[in-house]
This record gives structure tokens, sequence and C-alpha cells, in this order.
């Protein structure tokens, strides 16, 4: 067989070079933050003649960030865009044309002045001022095009602007930000953060001689990976096959590699991150054809539309534009999004949609091997109903899918083979049955075993212990109503409780309404009718003081360098006493295990520990009421645990806590009572054995909720010994 | 979610102009303004983009805020050479009235004529003007991004005001403060998901030079009449300037 295998060149590719992608990645980046400072700047009037304010620091920051060559020119040309961004909004200005070329020019050659060099204020300050007179002097020529009477204009212009661009808003702030971005957000872009594990050893030799199934379409052998400006391998000598017909399951905890090699196998990286490779992946035959869906879905959005975004993955397929617009419209319909949606823009639609727009980019094109990157786990049934026929297809027609999901039942389900990634290392990998059927493997990465398997240890409905006795009424919503501001409603009469050391959970499908419904709560949204009340709060009194609430992201979330100054934020803005700041840091960090992780950067911790930080920061002010969106999304089973475990400990201690979300399996783990959420309304459903057991399957699947693992394994087996019983009468 | 563009949608004759040649007369009349010898020309371009905005329907309210921003400079322009002494309708004041018309006049043309086009169309036209593909596919990208990340800074303000970071103008110096802490989660955040959509483009093929299918109408005789006219004034300006004309 080895003679009919197609090598496939790994690229060795280092964090300095910038492929095409990555170059417009960067343009696009630069422009968005450069337009979206101007706007507000804006605002600051002019002062005669055309001095204006224009946030130089945005893009100065990047340039002694970044490295100098085509980073810089990218960033030039973003800046410029930019511009041309903001003239397509507010009006075409005289002084444009030149001026464009002045950002495209002066950018580039302030890189080559500051990048490479030790970052000191002084340099920062010579830099900004450089580059704002190149490009002052550049935008004032524009004037001389109207003849030599401008000249005078065209030095006050350039004089002028040099001083507010190069000096207020580019050298002042420049010295600040620098020292509080570095080495923060270069490996978002695929730079190692200057001066950074420059020493790094290089990447293992391959081990070869790895034998491929003959049914293989895909093989590694000795894959190895390294992210810029990282000392350990992401990847480390990985050998595997993945084979035509089979769902390739992939589990790990968080950080052991999963993404990565998904990013790997899909010919993402290191084009698309920077970074080093090293090994063999191979493919048998030359075209085949792979499909990528990751768990982010709106940046996977290339095109304004979803019918382009589709049609856009079919560009390098042999098809004309009216096939391709049919093919990418029956490829959403079939994802369940019509032609009318199909042509609205990708951002007016809900995060669900946006993934299977994603998805449907990625099975337009008849993939021999779908790759999902912990997709799964944002879907609600319905989403998982769509995703699971996906699969089936792809199977049906002996393609591969590798599924990464941390939730051990769906691997158990869905998968053929399942691989365990662990450290960047492949620790085992195995047919589904005998995998899980072993506890060793699954009990050293710290994962439960499936529940169809794990007998009599699984709880049972009626086995979940309730908290602490409910106390007083902490939260009160009554009959409120809600609508965007296009007057689609959202929740019409809504009403539920909340009580001290109680769990409620409000269970509703993608799109229900779960998170403005915890907006409202804790004061971000103000309803149309209705009423909130929050035990404790005096008339003017903030409802932030109140209420804490975990909504978004940790990215959109962490400000501070350290985990602790995160945590005593809010207690500084409320102007406490240092030793009262130090007390209360201290205090909430044990509640929720974070003791060891206060000195790290907020930004470089894993998902389910930046989660705990996020809580500890809002509860740190002592609010007696919490709020969790969606806490668990993106979290592998070992830090799920230590969640649940935290939240429990929180409701002992007498918060009142709301949880939001469409997993079944958190809330039936975690509530005292729930409601369920459906075309605006709240539902009481009682404790999560009523509202969610089996019995209730119907009602659920109305709901695109699905019955908790749990609850469906003691069915299950419920079930089985009836037949059993049955079978012995 | 809302988008801040300038299309309204409204029909009008400048709606139904394909976007190639909205872009095309764009650049013609943005030349013209640099090369229209006096003030007479950029009189009538001025009247020419007012006369653009109204059949244009073109956002009213918009283009008066645009107009106001611009006023120190418009009004500079035209009180400077009268500040010598005695006001003399001289070179001098003539010059500084061909600029301040030349700035009216090309908001005037570019509001109106961008008010009629959707993002799509903006990229389109670009695309059929022959336009690297590369350029015309950024801009479109840029809009992606600008969008999403428009809802991403709505969550760094949420996040910020739970953590009682608030941006008041009341308080100058709490503001800065304030504007601090957004701008690092801010600026991370939209960071953070180009490189993810960096994915995304190589996922889609973009790295290797793949461009979506164009699907253009052909011009009608409106449009080709538009264009000939947008040039016809053009040649007719670098006629004048250079002297070329002797009637």
């Amino acid at each position: 067989m080895a003679e009919q295998m197609t090598d496939r060149a790994v690229p060795q590719s280092s964090s300095g070079s910038l492929s095409s992608s990555r170059f417009v990645m960067l343009v696009g980046v630069t422009a968005v933050l450069f337009f979206l400072c101007l706007l507000p700047l804006e605002a600051i009037p002019e002062i005669p003649v055309d001095i204006d304010s224009k946030p130089f620091f945005i893009p100065l920051v990047l340039t002694a960030l970044l490295p100098a060559g085509k980073p810089g020119i990218a960033i030039g040309l973003g800046v410029a865009l930019g511009e041309g961004l903001r003239d397509l909004m507010e009006g075409y200005e005289l002084d444009d044309p030149i001026g464009f070329i002045g950002y495209a020019i002066a950018f580039p050659l302030t890189s080559y002045v500051i990048a490479g060099r030790p970052l000191n204020p002084l340099l920062l300050s010579f830099g900004a001022i450089f580059c704002a007179f190149i490009q002052a002097a550049f935008e004032a020529s524009s004037f001389l095009l109207f003849g030599e009477e401008s000249i005078a204009i065209a030095v006050q212009s350039a004089i002028g602007n040099t001083i507010t661009h190069g000096i207020i808003w580019g050298a002042l702030p420049l010295v600040f930000l620098v020292p509080a971005l570095h080495g923060r957000f270069e490996r978002f872009l695929g730079f190692a953060p200057k001066g950074r594990h420059t020493d790094a050893d290089p990447l293992p030799q391959p081990e070869t001689g790895f034998s491929a199934s003959p049914d293989a379409i895909a093989w590694a052998d000795g894959l190895s990976f390294r992210y810029p400006g990282r000392r350990s391998a992401a990847l480390d000598r990985l050998s595997f096959d993945v084979r035509r017909g089979e769902v390739l399951g992939v589990i790990g905890r968080s950080e052991s590699g999963k993404s990565t090699l998904c990013r790997v196998m899909a010919g993402l990286a290191p084009k698309a991150t920077g970074g080093e490779i090293a090994g063999w992946l191979e493919t048998r035959g030359e075209a085949v054809k792979i499909g990528f869906v990751s768990d982010n879905p709106s940046a996977l959005m290339t095109q304004t539309r979803p019918i382009r975004e589709v049609e856009a993955a079919l560009a390098h397929e042999a098809t004309t534009a009216e096939d391709a617009e049919t093919k990418a419209l029956a490829a959403l319909a079939e994802l369940g999004i019509g032609e009318a949606d199909a042509r609205r823009y990708v951002w007016e639609l809900p995060a669900r949609a946006q993934l299977m727009i994603a998805l449907a980019a990625a099975t337009v094109i008849e993939p021999d091997i779908l790759i999902l990157d912990e997709v799964a786990a944002e879907l609600d049934a319905a989403g998982l109903a769509l995703l699971h026929s996906v699969v089936d297809a792809i199977r049906d027609r002996d393609g591969a899918v590798i599924l990464v999901d941390n939730d051990v039942d769906r691997q158990f389900a869905w998968s053929d083979r399942i691989a365990i990634l662990d450290g960047g290392r492949l620790e085992r990998i195995d047919a589904t049955h005998e995998l899980l059927n072993d506890d060793e493997p699954l009990a050293a990465i710290g994962f439960p075993q499936p529940l169809a398997l794990a007998g009599s240890a699984t709880l049972d409905a009626e086995d979940i212990p309730p908290s602490a006795p409910p106390g007083i009424e902490c939260l009160a919503m009554d009959a409120i109503c809600f609508a965007y501001e296009d007057n689609t409603p959202i929740l019409d009469g809504a009403s539920l409780t909340v009580r001290a050391g109680e769990i409620v959970a409000v269970a509703g499908a993608n799109g229900s309404g779960k998170t403005s419904l915890a907006r409202l709560a804790v004061g971000l949204a103000e309803p149309s009718a209705g009423q909130i009340v929050i035990a404790n709060q005096r008339e003017g009194e903030d409802r932030f003081d109140h209420v804490a609430a975990v909504i978004h992201t940790p990215s959109a979330f962490f400000s501070e360098r350290s985990v602790a100054a995160e945590i005593a934020l809010p207690l500084r803005r409320a102007g406490l006493a240092a030793e009262e700041i130090r007390t209360r840091t201290a205090a909430v960090a044990e509640a929720l295990d974070l003791g060891d992780t206060l000195e790290e950067d907020p930004l470089t911790l894993a998902n389910g520990i930046a989660k705990r930080v996020q809580i500890a920061t809002m509860l740190a002010n002592g609010a007696h009421i919490l709020i969790l969106d969606e806490p668990a999304v993106r979290m592998d089973p070992v830090e799920r645990a230590l969640l649940k475990n935290a939240i429990r400990g929180l409701a002992a201690m007498g918060t009142a806590i709301l949880l939001l979300d469409h997993d079944t399996d958190l809330i039936a783990e975690l509530a005292d009572h729930i409601y369920f959420l459906a075309d605006g309304a709240l539902t009481e459903a009682g404790t999560p054995g009523e509202g969610l057991g089996p019995a209730n399957r119907a009602l659920l699947k109305m709901l695109d909720l699905r019955v908790p693992h749990r609850f469906e394994a003691a069915d299950g087996r419920a079930n089985r010994s009836d037949r059993a019983e049955e079978t012995s009468a | 979610m809302k988008v801040p563009v300038l299309h309204t949608g409204r029909d009008s004759f400048w709606r139904r102009r394909d976007p190639r040649v909205k872009w095309l007369l764009f650049f013609l009349l943005i030349l013209l303004i640099y090369i229209a010898p006096d003030w007479t020309w950029m009189g009538a371009a001025t009247l020419f983009g007012v006369l653009l905005a109204i059949t244009a329907r073109a956002p009213l309210g918009w283009l008066a805020l645009l107009l106001l921003i611009q006023l120190p400079t418009i009004l500079a322009l035209l009180i400077i050479p009268m500040l010598g002494g005695d006001f003399r309708f001289d070179d001098e004041f003539r010059f500084g009235l061909r600029l301040a018309l030349g700035w009216v006049a090309a908001i005037l043309i570019g509001v109106s004529l961008f008010s009629t086009m959707d993002i799509d169309e903006m990229v389109q036209g670009l695309r059929g003007l022959g336009l690297p593909s590369g350029f015309a596919f950024v801009v479109g990208y840029a809009f992606v991004l600008i969008y999403l990340s428009v809802s991403d800074l709505g969550r760094v303000l949420d996040s910020m005001r739970l953590k009682g970071v608030t941006l008041s103008i009341r308080r100058p110096i709490a503001f800065v403060g304030g504007l601090a802490k957004l701008f690092i989660p801010a600026l991370i955040t939209i960071v953070r998901r180009g490189g993810s959509m960096t994915a995304a483009l190589e996922a889609r093929g973009i790295g290797s030079g793949a461009t979506v299918r164009q699907r253009t109408r052909p011009l009608d005789g409106l449009d080709v009449l538009v264009a000939i006219l947008g040039a016809a004034c053009l040649v007719a300006a670098i006629v004048f300037r250079t002297g070329l004309y002797i009637g």
C-alpha cells in the first residue's frame, strides 16, 4: 500500500513568516480596530484647517509588538482601509487620496524603526512622532493638488497633525499600552511575543514506521507541532490513522492538543496559526477533501451573507455560478436555513444558524474527512439531531468524521473509535466499546465512564440530593416582557423566583431568550413591562451590588494583568481599603479553589479556571445572587466537576443561584427547581427528576431539549431489567 | 443587531444603477474635484452633489451632521483670507472658496452614492470594476469583522459594567481610566476573533487564491449614459485646467 500513499508535504514554518490568509487577517483586524476607535474621536471638533484626532496608538501598538516586514505592511494597509471604511460612512475628505498612501508607507517604515529593538518609552515616543510626521506630510500634500496657493494650508496641516497624531494620540497612550499588552495578544495573531522563548529546543524528531490500516484515508506519523513563542509542543509525535466509513472520536482535557490536532489535520496549522511542525501527515490519493468546523461559529464567517459563505467553499470546484448557488441553497436548506435567511447578513442570524452555515460550507464540498471541533456542545437537541444526520451521511458514503467532543456519552453513541490525548501525546486509540469499557484510560485523565456503562454507580432521578433548605426570596421576576429594538418579542410575561441557597435552572433551546433573561435579572437591560425585585436593594442602589452574573466568555471579561488584580477590580472601584480588598480576594479565591492562580495572567488560563475567576470577580463584592448563563460550555469533565462543586458550595453558603442553559445534563446535576423557557414564557417544571425525566420526552423534544444522559441511562437499565424479567417469566 | 451603514434601501434612480457605475462615477467626480480649474467648477460640483443627495434620497440628517463636523474647516477656509483687512473677491478668497466648495461637494457626492449601495453591492462593484479580487475581498471581510466585533464590544461593555467600570463623561479622569480598562479586553477580543477567522479563511481556500464567482448583469442604457456623462465632465475639466480649451 505504501506506494499508493501520497506524501503530503508538511510545511515548515516559523512564527515570523506570514501566509496570505494571516496577511489578510492582519489587514482586516487593523482596519477594524482603527475604524472602531476612529468613530468616537470624530466627535472631537477639528482645528482649522483639517487638524483632527485619529487613534494612531492602535496601529502603533501592533507595530511595536509585532515583527517588522510584512506585518508592518499589513498594518499600514489596514489603517488605510480603516480610514476608507470611515469614508464610506462619513463621506470623503479632500486630504484622503495621498493620506491613504501615507499610511501604507508610514507604518511599515516605523516598524523597521521600532521592531527588533528593546521596548522603551523614548524609542516608542520617537516611533510615534516619526510615523505621524510621515503620514501627515503625505496627507497634507493632497492640498497641493489644488495648486501652489495651498502650500501654507499644507504646512499648517502637516505640523498640526504630527503633534495631534504623534504625541496626543500616539506617544502618550502608547507608553502605557505597550507594557500592558506585551505578551498577551501576539499569539492570537500567530506571532511569538517579543523576546519570549527564543531558545526553545527543536521539535522532537519523528519516530517513523507507523503502519496505517488499508482503509485509512489519512494518517499521521510522528506528527509534532509547537505554537509560536511556546517552549513545549502542543502535539508530541502523534501516529494514527483515519479510516473510511468511521467516526473517530477525540477526547482529552483542556490544552491536551485536540483543537491543535484538528487544525493540523485540516491544513490550517501552521498556515493560519504560525508555529513549527515536524513529522508526516499523509493522505491516500491526491484529492482528499477536508471540511472543518470549530466551536466559535461567528469566527467562521468570511462573507457577508450565508449563501456567499457556502458558495465560497465551492470556489475550487468546477461548477458554474448558478450551480454553486443551487448547491449552496440546498446545503443550507438541509441544515434548516431557508432561502430568506440564506440571503440575510450573517450577523443578523443567531449563533446556532451561524454554526449551521459553517457546517453547510464544510459539507457542501462533500468532504472525505469532516472535522468537528467541539461543535456538539454548542447545540440544543434540534441542532444535535441535524449534526448527527450530517455525521451519518458522511459515514454512509465512506467518508470519515473526526469528532472532538468531551461528552463521553455522546462519543459512546456516535464514534467507532476513540483517541485519548493528554499533554499533546496520544495516550490510546481503540474501538469505542473496548476503550470505554476499560476504566483505566478514562480515569487516567479524570473522565467518567459513559453513564450507559457505569452500572449501579449512576444516580437515578430520585437520588439527586437536595441542596440546603431554601431561605428568603432573593430574586423575584414578575410578568416580565422584553423585546429587541426591532420589536421582536423575546419574553412575554415571564415570572420566576430564586431563594437564598437555592439553585434554580431555566432550560431553553438556543435562541429561546436565556441570555436576555440573564441581562434583565442583572440590570444590563430593562423590561418593557413587569417588575424585578432584589432582596435588600435600597432605593437608588445599583443592582450590580447585589447580583453577580457570568454571562459572556472570559475573553470579553478580563482586563487586568493578574487574577488577584482582576478579582480586586470591582472592590477597588467601590473604594474599599487595601486590607479589606486583600481579605475579600483571599476569601473568594479560597471558596472557588483559585489560591494557586492568583498571580497568573487571566488571559492565559484554561477555560474552566477562567470561568471560576469570573465567578470570583463577580462575587467578591458580596453579591448574594449569582446568575450563570451556560457556564460549562467547552469545559472538560474535570473542569466541569470543579465548577459544579464550586456552584454547590456557593449555594450551601446561602447564595441564590439562577442557572440558564440548554445543557440538561448540567441542570439535572445541579438544580433544585427548573423552569422551561419557550415562546417567551417561563413554565415551572418542578425538580429535574420531574421535568427532565424520560416521561417528559415528548415535551422535551418539542422544546428542542433532550433527556439528560443520567435519566436516559437509568431508564435504559430499567427497561433492560423489565425485559429480563419478562424473558425469565 | 442594527447595522450602522449609510445604505437606506430607498428606491431611486441612483438605487437602480449598477454598483460598478456608481463606483466609477464616484472615482471620476473625486478626480474632478482636484482637477477642476476654479471655484465655479467646484460650485457646479456642489450643486450636482445637492441634486444627487435629493434624487438619491440620501439621509439628510446624516449629511447635516457631517457638514456640521466639517464646519470649522470650511469656515476657516473662507474667513482666513478676510483677516488681512478689507474684504476683496481676490485670488486668495477665490482659492478658499474653491477648497470649501470642494470639501462640501466631496461629502455630498460620497454620502449620496454610498447610501444607495449595500455592502454586497459595494464589494461586487469593486470586483466588477476589475480591482484586484483580493482587495474587494478584504473590504467585504472587514465589514464582516466590524459587525461581529461590534457585538464583541457590546459583550466587553457589559462585562465592564458588571465589574463596576462605567464610562461617564461627568467624571473625566474616571472616564479615561475606564476607557483604558475597556480597551485591553476589546483589543484582545477582536484580535482573538481575527485569529479564528484566519483559520476560516484557510478552510475556505482563501489562502490559495480562491474567489467567489461573480454574477454580473449587463449594464443598461442609463448606466452607460451616467458613466459617459461622468467621464465627459472629467475630460472637460482636464481640458480647461491644462489650457487646451481655446474657445
